[in-house]
């Protein structure tokens, strides 16, 4: 009861580690193809609310969902020469774009500071109400 | 004799019940969905504090309502419906830690107080 606190957050960072993770895979296949010669789809992970109530008090710790694939068109690229082109001479690219995905290992980063933040502000509260027995 | 301790620690976790909640609300500022909670001051005041009806526009402090109650906030901000607003999350977060780290000052001058009685110095 008394480290809940800590478990929220420490929920909060654990997913965003996840996301980080999910983008670095992402970002790693820019171009990749399975072994079927499809185009790797952009992953994206769905978080959600977990409520944990303790006496009353509603705690809302995270979790992963799921990783849901991005059902946008995969990126045409004119390139005869490819083993994996169509009869027009176009190759499907991973529906991946770097930039977006710069912005949300960004947006990532930044929401495990504040949880970090929150875990921090925490553990001295906590430490600081040890500081009544010393009286 | 130790009233004023009671009333003080009733304050302190207040706060860090509150603090508890705005984690929650920070953990899931990407959750799709997710309305943020707080917790309400009011009605620990009015139980821990003796209030008195001095002049017409003060609050009835007769007005009852229960200990700890959670509000859930109605921002519209979002494009994933979500309405975590992280700056006022971390303010709030601010406001929570210093007001307990406040109450615990506090309670270890109520307990040197004590102290110096019962020493009798």
């Amino acid at each position: 009861m008394l480290f809940k606190g800590l478990e929220v957050s420490q929920t909060g960072l654990s997913v965003q580690k996840y996301r980080m993770d999910i983008i670095s895979s992402n970002m790693a296949n820019v171009n990749s193809v399975n072994d079927k010669g499809e185009p790797y789809r952009r992953k994206i992970p769905v978080f959600e609310e977990v409520l944990d109530a303790q006496n009353g008090v509603p705690l809302s710790k995270v979790a992963i969902k799921e990783v849901v694939e991005d059902p946008t068109p995969f990126k045409l690229k004119y390139d005869p020469s490819n083993p994996l082109a169509d009869k027009n001479g176009y190759v499907k690219l991973p529906n991946i774009d770097p930039m977006r995905e710069m912005v949300d290992m960004i947006s990532a980063m930044r929401t495990y500071e504040a949880n970090l933040t929150a875990f921090n502000t925490q553990k001295d509260m906590l430490t600081k109400s040890l500081e009544i027995i010393k009286v | 004799m130790w009233d004023k301790v009671d009333k003080l620690s009733n304050i302190a976790s207040f706060y860090l019940e509150r603090t508890k909640i705005i984690q929650g609300n920070i953990a899931n500022a990407d959750t799709p969905g997710y309305k943020p909670k707080d917790l309400v001051f009011e009605d620990v005041l009015q139980k821990t504090i003796d209030l008195k009806k001095t002049d017409i526009k003060h609050i009835d402090p007769e007005e009852k309502s229960q200990k700890f109650k959670e509000i859930t906030l109605e921002n519209v901000r979002g494009y994933d419906n979500n309405r975590v607003d992280i700056q006022e999350e971390m303010a709030k977060l601010a406001e929570s830690s210093i007001m307990y780290k406040a109450m615990v000052e506090n309670l270890k001058k109520e307990f040197e107080k004590l102290k110096i009685v019962i020493n009798g110095r």
